[in-house]
Parts: C-alpha cells; sequence; structure tokens
C-alpha cells in the first residue's frame, strides 16, 4: 500500500471518528495542534489502526508520532511486518 | 366540596357565553345541544372511548358526551394515524377532524354551533376517568389516568392563586395534554370565562386576540419564538407556560415583548401541577401549588404528594431540588439520563450545565450516541456573536475550541466528541426534547445533512423540516457561483433520514418515478416527507412552500 493510499485511508479514519474534514487531513497537518487530537482520541486512533493493520501497535510506538506524516509512516511500517 | 366545573354549563343557558370561534359565539346552550346528541350515541356501547378534536369546544361538546354515557375518555396526544393505531384507537374515535379518518367506530362530532331551544345533559360526576397518554424517554406511548374530581381539585387551586383568568382566555397549546385541558378548557370553563376554540399558532394573530385584554396559555416551544415586533397592548392579564423549563434567555426575552414574565407551572401528567414561579427574580424560586407537599427523597430527589396525583403515596420527580426554608425550592439537574461513556458513567444534565455556561452557547443538549462504542454528541444553539465565530473558524475547529473550553469543569468522556450546530434544539410538538429526534442529527456527517428544523417520526410517516445550510458538502461545485442540491444528494438525504427513522436501507438501486422539478437553493427551507410502503418501499417529496419540488421512490432493505 502506498503512502497516498495509507493517507486517503486516515482521512476517511478522521472523518468517520472525529469528523475531522478530510481537507485538513494533510502531511504537515499536526495531530494536536492542527486537528486537535487529545490523548482519548489518540487511543481511539490506534484502536482504528490496530484493526487496520491487523498488527497490535503500542502506546508507546505512536509516543513520538507527532503529525499526519508521522502516522503514516508508522502505519506503513506496521504494514511491511505484517507482509 | 371541591369547585363546580361545569357550573356555567349546567343550565345550559343560551347566553352564558363559553367558546369564541373566528366570529362566532358559542353558549352554554350550543355545547350542551352537542352534548347531548352525542351522549345518546355513546350511550350504546361502553369502555373507553378516544377523544381527539382540534377544536376546543367541539372537543369540550365530546368530552361532556362520553363521560356523561359513563365511558372512559382517552386523550390521544395528536393524531397522526400510525400513531392512534398504535394506541387502539381504531376502534372507537370521537372526532371533528375533517372527513373523519376513515374507518369504522369513528364518531364524528358535528361543529358544535348555535342550538335552537334547550338540551339537557347530566354534567359529569367526579369519578369520571380521564386518560393521557405520556411518552417517556423511548417515546412508547403510556396510559395515565386522571378521575374529573382531580381535575377539579387542581382547578380549584388555579382560582384560588390567579383567580378567574380575565377577558377571555388564548392558547398556543392543544387541549389533548394534561396542562392545555387544564388551563385552557376547564380554568375558564369554571371561572366562567369565554375561551378561543382555535389554538392560535402564530404569534402575530396571538397578538390580534390579545387586543382586548386575555390571559395567555401557552409553551417554551412557542414563548422561546417570539419575532421582533409582536407586542401585547394591553398587556396580557397573565401568561402561563408549561411543558418544559422555559430557559432564563427566553423568560426575559419575552418579558421584554410582551411586557411580564410568563408564570410557568412545573409538573407532569402523573403528578398534575406540582409548582409555580417566574423568572422576574433571580434565583427564581418555585413555589408549591396549594395542597401540594414537596420534598427530597433519601437520593436528594423531588418527590411530591397532592389530591391531583391520583394516589395516597408520594411520586418521584426525577428531578434534584434544594430546598428554602420556606418552602420553596429551587430545581437542580435531573438524576437520570446517565449515560456510559467508555464505561464510565456521565451525566449529560451535567454536560449541558457546563455548555450552557460557555460563552457564547445559548442552549444545548447533550445526547448518547449508540455505535460500536458508545459516544457523546452535543446539540448547540448560538448566540449572534458566535454565529459569526463559527463561520468564521468552520464547525470543526470551532467545534474543537469548546470542548478545549470544557475541560476545566468536565472529565475528557464528558466532553462531547460529535458536535452539532443548530438554530432551535429539536422538540416535539410539546416543547419536550426527546432522545431519538436528538440522535437523528448524528445519523450522518454534519455536512452531509441540512439542518432539522423540526421533525415528526411515525410508523409509517415521517415529515422534516430542513435548512439547506450553505456549508452543506452536496453544494460544492455543484455549480460554481450557483450552487444547487444535486438530486443524487437529495436521494441521498431522503435515504438516511428514512434510515435514520426506520433503520431500512436503501438497497442502492431500483428507483421510480424519480422527478426533479424545481432547484433547491443553499438557505432554502424545504419540507421532506417520508411515506414507508412495507419494508421495501420508501416514498418521497420534497415540499417548498407547500409546492413538490421533488419526489419519487427508493427501494429499501432492512
Amino acid at each position: 500500500m502506498s503512502e497516498d493510499e495509507i493517507l486517503e485511508k486516515l482521512k476517511e479514519f478522521l472523518d468517520e471518528l472525529f469528523e475531522i474534514p478530510p481537507e485538513q487531513v494533510t502531511l504537515d497537518a499536526q495531530l494536536v495542534d492542527d486537528l486537535d487530537l487529545d490523548s482519548i482520541d489518540a487511543v481511539d486512533l490506534v484502536l482504528k489502526l490496530q484493526e487496520f493493520t491487523g498488527q497490535k501497535v503500542s502506546a508507546e510506538q505512536f509516543q513520538s508520532v507527532r503529525s499526519v506524516r508521522d502516522v503514516i509512516g508508522q502505519v506503513h511500517e506496521l504494514l511491511g511486518q505484517a507482509a | 366540596m371541591t369547585v363546580d366545573l361545569w357550573h356555567f354549563l349546567r343550565r345550559g343557558d343560551s347566553d352564558r357565553i363559553i367558546a369564541m370561534r373566528d366570529e362566532e359565539v358559542l353558549s352554554a346552550g350550543d355545547i350542551c345541544a352537542e352534548a347531548s346528541r352525542l351522549s345518546v350515541e355513546l350511550a350504546n356501547e361502553q369502555g373507553p372511548v378516544f377523544l381527539y378534536c382540534e377544536d376546543t369546544a367541539n372537543f369540550l361538546a365530546g368530552f361532556i358526551a362520553a363521560l356523561a354515557a359513563g365511558r372512559e375518555v382517552r386523550l390521544p396526544g395528536h393524531a397522526a394515524p400510525a400513531y392512534l393505531a398504535e394506541i387502539g384507537a381504531g376502534r372507537e374515535l370521537l372526532t371533528d377532524l375533517e372527513g373523519g379518518l376513515g374507518g369504522a367506530g369513528v364518531i364524528a362530532v358535528t361543529q358544535a354551533s348555535a342550538a335552537d331551544g334547550v338540551a339537557r345533559i347530566e354534567m359529569p360526576d367526579a369519578a369520571g376517568r380521564v386518560c393521557f397518554f405520556t411518552s417517556g424517554t423511548t417515546g412508547e406511548p403510556k396510559l395515565c389516568l386522571k378521575t374529573v374530581g382531580q381535575l377539579a381539585a387542581e382547578v380549584e387551586a388555579h382560582l384560588q392563586l390567579w383567580g378567574a383568568p380575565s377577558g377571555k382566555l388564548v392558547s398556543t397549546v392543544s387541549h389533548q395534554h394534561i396542562y392545555g385541558l387544564l388551563f385552557r378548557l376547564l380554568w375558564p370553563l369554571a371561572g366562567g370565562t369565554p375561551l378561543l376554540a382555535r389554538r392560535q399558532e402564530i404569534w402575530e394573530q396571538v397578538a390580534h386576540h390579545m387586543a382586548d385584554g386575555a390571559c395567555l396559555v401557552s409553551s417554551p416551544a412557542h414563548l422561546s419564538r417570539i419575532p421582533d415586533g409582536v407586542a401585547f397592548d394591553p398587556p396580557a392579564s397573565r401568561i402561563f407556560s408549561s411543558g418544559g423549563l422555559l430557559s432564563a434567555v427566553a423568560a426575559k426575552d419575552a418579558a421584554a415583548k410582551l411586557g411580564q414574565y410568563p408564570i410557568e407551572v412545573l409538573g407532569s401528567t402523573e403528578t398534575g401541577g406540582v409548582a409555580w414561579r417566574t423568572q422576574a427574580e433571580t434565583p427564581a424560586l418555585w413555589t408549591p401549588l396549594p395542597a401540594v407537599e414537596a420534598r427530597l427523597d433519601d437520593s436528594g430527589a423531588l418527590e411530591v404528594r397532592s389530591p391531583y396525583t391520583g394516589t395516597d403515596g408520594f411520586l418521584p420527580m426525577g428531578d434534584r431540588a434544594s430546598f428554602e426554608e420556606d418552602g420553596r425550592f429551587t430545581l437542580l439537574a435531573r438524576l437520570d439520563r446517565v449515560v456510559k461513556i467508555e464505561g464510565k458513567r456521565v451525566s449529560l444534565p451535567r454536560v449541558e450545565e457546563a455548555l450552557r455556561d460557555l460563552a457564547g452557547i445559548s442552549d444545548a443538549a447533550a445526547i448518547d450516541l449508540p455505535g460500536k462504542s458508545t459516544t457523546l454528541g452535543a446539540v448547540v444553539s448560538l448566540a449572534p456573536e458566535a454565529q459569526e465565530e463559527l463561520l468564521r473558524l468552520g464547525a470543526f475547529r470551532y467545534s474543537r475550541e469548546l470542548r478545549t473550553a470544557l475541560a476545566d469543569r468536565l472529565e475528557p468522556m464528558e466532553r462531547p466528541r460529535f458536535w452539532r450546530f443548530v438554530t432551535h434544539i429539536p422538540e416535539n410538538a410539546q416543547g419536550k426534547r426527546v432522545a431519538s429526534q436528538l440522535r437523528t442529527l448524528f445519523a450522518a456527517p454534519a455536512r452531509d445533512l441540512p439542518i432539522i428544523l423540526r421533525q415528526q417520526v411515525g410508523d409509517a410517516e415521517a415529515v422534516f423540516e430542513l435548512e439547506l445550510n450553505p456549508d452543506l458538502r452536496w453544494f460544492e461545485g455543484h455549480f460554481p457561483g450557483r450552487p444547487i442540491l444535486p438530486g443524487v444528494a437529495q436521494l441521498h438525504i431522503a435515504s438516511l433520514l428514512a434510515e435514520a427513522s426506520w433503520g431500512s436501507t436503501p438497497t442502492g438501486h431500483e428507483m421510480s418515478r424519480v422527478k426533479f422539478r424545481r432547484v433547491m437553493e443553499p438557505g432554502a427551507q424545504v419540507r421532506l416527507a417520508l411515506a414507508r410502503k412495507g419494508d421495501e418501499r420508501t416514498e418521497f417529496r420534497y415540499l417548498q412552500d407547500d409546492e413538490v419540488v421533488a419526489s419519487g421512490s427508493f427501494r429499501t432493505g432492512k
């Protein structure tokens, strides 16, 4: 799955989970500052990504994640593990 | 000995005015003549009879007739066919609806009208049975029995507190519910004050009827929507409100426009009237009605005992309250409406309180949204300055700011995740918020669904009053410079609301007789009428100013 495809998927998830308008989900958007996700939201997002990748995602893995680009990087890595 | 409700009817005088309908004046004799005619017909059967009339004079004739014939009277809250079927009103319905409702067992109340001669009819006694239908938060109708004696006891309390209504009685509420029956019909009847037979829906007309001095019986649904420019001259003798609490903003607005604070009456169908207040002073304390004992139970919830309840013991009200030394009290948040979000108990009233305290929010409702996991939604109406802020920031960013602003007062689980901005919080015809109606607003992402101003959902039919907010995603690029609602979006919205109403899902193919007759533009207010033909098909019609602008049907599955 390409990064573009993952971005599209992520837009879908963020719209579904938090009603974040897809046009606001850009690669450089910051999860906390631009998308206003808080810690609870992050837990929900992690659960969703876990479901999507079929991989267990630890909270620690997500601690360094700040931007949409970081999330895509993580997902890409997880999907790689699955393959 | 309680008051004689029927004192002014009893002799059937032809010069005693009971009601007014347009230019027509209806006397005690006219009402008795129609009642006596109906009573003969009703005496042939036994058991309960259902009574639904649009016109209060017709209703009164049917009411007396049924009770005089020894029948129990059941009062449907409205006349939607599916609802009437649900409560079993098909069997014997007494009604003044044009052409009846078809169906066997319908007895027509003909317009009570000027009659010749004197008709004698036995007036109902205190044991007469009157049943109301209440709707809980689940919306399922439940029977609630009152006797004529209980109703009379409450009317006596009104006469004691406020005397007879002076001038005439004008009302915006229906007599089919306990508040309307007591305040709009029985109180003026017992006090010898003429009443307007027709319910007044439009404020300009209300003001017109108030012009020679009158008493107004209304509700928060109307009192919170008084258009600018409406004024009462001379001032009303009194204004009443019940059926829900009047917000502080609405009370102030009503006082500014109508010249006085409405008298609010607290109560329910089960308890009858409990207490009254005005919001002229703050805090606005509730004073129990005469003969009502109000106190707190062990959990701090209000409970009441009175001659109006129909039981000897105390009845729980479900609200928390705090009492002053003089017996008056303040109402606090309700104890129920606690939902579980992520395993944590969240009190919806507490969330609403916190929302209403935020700058810019004029009213708010919180609602649990079932899904894979339950989440919390907020329906919010904004003050004008905040609406500009909403337009500037967009709904998403603005909702996030509100959520952050709640962080001081609420725990994370208590902070709403999904937000809807509306001009008015949806209410049913009785001015009550119904959970299912609030949930409908969240049936699809905010920019997929128009603003739902009002909705009425029955088993087979549903009507939605919609406002096509300009930020609906369907207007984007369709067409640049001249946005109109695409036909496919019209179908999509109809199917989303059909799904929210009945759980039916469109199969995505097989549409028929679809016609788009006129365009719908941003900002337009339209009415969407859905009719369900079994589980298989749903018909839709969009109307604008009563003209059909689009119609058709689509296939649905379960």
